[in-house]
């Protein structure tokens, strides 16, 4: 089964991510982009628009990195399940996230949600 | 494109959920099934093994009437994963629930549920409907 241009899409956004294309990633949200964190950290909540989505991203400690577990994706939809990894003051984070986003009509990201399998060790870590 | 198998899968169980028909359900689930709820509300949390998870689906039953809801609008699937964004309503007293839910499961090579997460796009609202 060929991938889904969708899915190309989003693993153009994580390629971005991690190696520090923050303009590649950018350019992947729609304006009026949504990210929800789950979980009670310093993370989380829910951010609106561009500038508050990259500046959340980026301040993320440890420079997460993600590694594609895989990605589904349809018309108006992408999951992605990735397994990531970072470190910040001898803590070790290693989680895997499900990351559920809406596209808008012109194939951009436009709702993402963060999703992680062990949230307790999640919270802790940016906490 | 035709669909996967394990969204055929997906489309099953929320069908059964919705009729309420438990023992059918229980066999899309493995005995050590991990359920993710989001959220900071009273069913938030881990729940672990299929008789916890069979627990909390009869909280919600009885906190709703056994009238929640789950109305899928895209099912994706691999070999072993699976999504599902989906319109969840429910009543319970005089609050009102209408949120849309987007959910991801991880898929076992015999067709069962072994890990599922879930936020939704409302998690305020998630939030006081259950609070």
């Amino acid at each position: 089964m060929t991938e889904h241009p969708n899915a190309a899409t989003a693993r153009r956004s994580y390629e971005a991510w991690n190696i520090g294309g923050l303009d590649v990633l950018r350019e992947g949200f729609a304006e009026d982009v949504v990210f929800h964190f789950a979980g009670n950290n310093a993370m989380s909540g829910t951010y609106r628009g561009q500038d508050a989505v990259m500046d959340v991203l980026v301040s993320q400690p440890g420079f997460p990195h993600a590694e594609m577990e895989t990605i589904l994706a349809s018309d108006d939809h992408i999951i992605a399940f990735l397994n990531v990894t970072a470190e910040r003051d001898g803590k070790t984070l290693d989680v895997v996230l499900a990351m559920p986003m809406k596209l808008n009509a012109e194939g951009k990201i436009r709702e993402v949600w963060y999703l992680a399998n062990d949230q307790r060790g999640y919270d802790e870590f940016y906490s | 494109m035709a669909e996967h198998p394990n969204a055929g899968l997906i489309r099953e169980a929320i069908s059964l959920f919705n009729r309420g028909d438990w023992d059918a359900y229980r066999e899309y689930f493995t005995e050590d099934v991990v359920w993710h709820v989001g959220g900071n509300h009273p069913l938030s949390g881990d729940y672990r093994g299929r008789d916890a998870i069979f627990e909390y689906f009869a909280r919600v039953r009885d906190l709703t009437g056994g009238g929640l809801r789950t109305e899928p609008q895209d099912i994706l699937a691999d070999d072993s994963h699976g999504g599902v964004f989906t319109r969840v309503t429910a009543d319970r007293d005089d609050r009102h629930l209408d949120v849309v839910l987007a959910q991801a499961y991880r898929i076992n090579p015999d067709g069962k549920f072994t890990e599922y997460w879930a936020l939704a796009d409302d998690q305020d609202a998630v939030n006081a409907f259950w609070s």
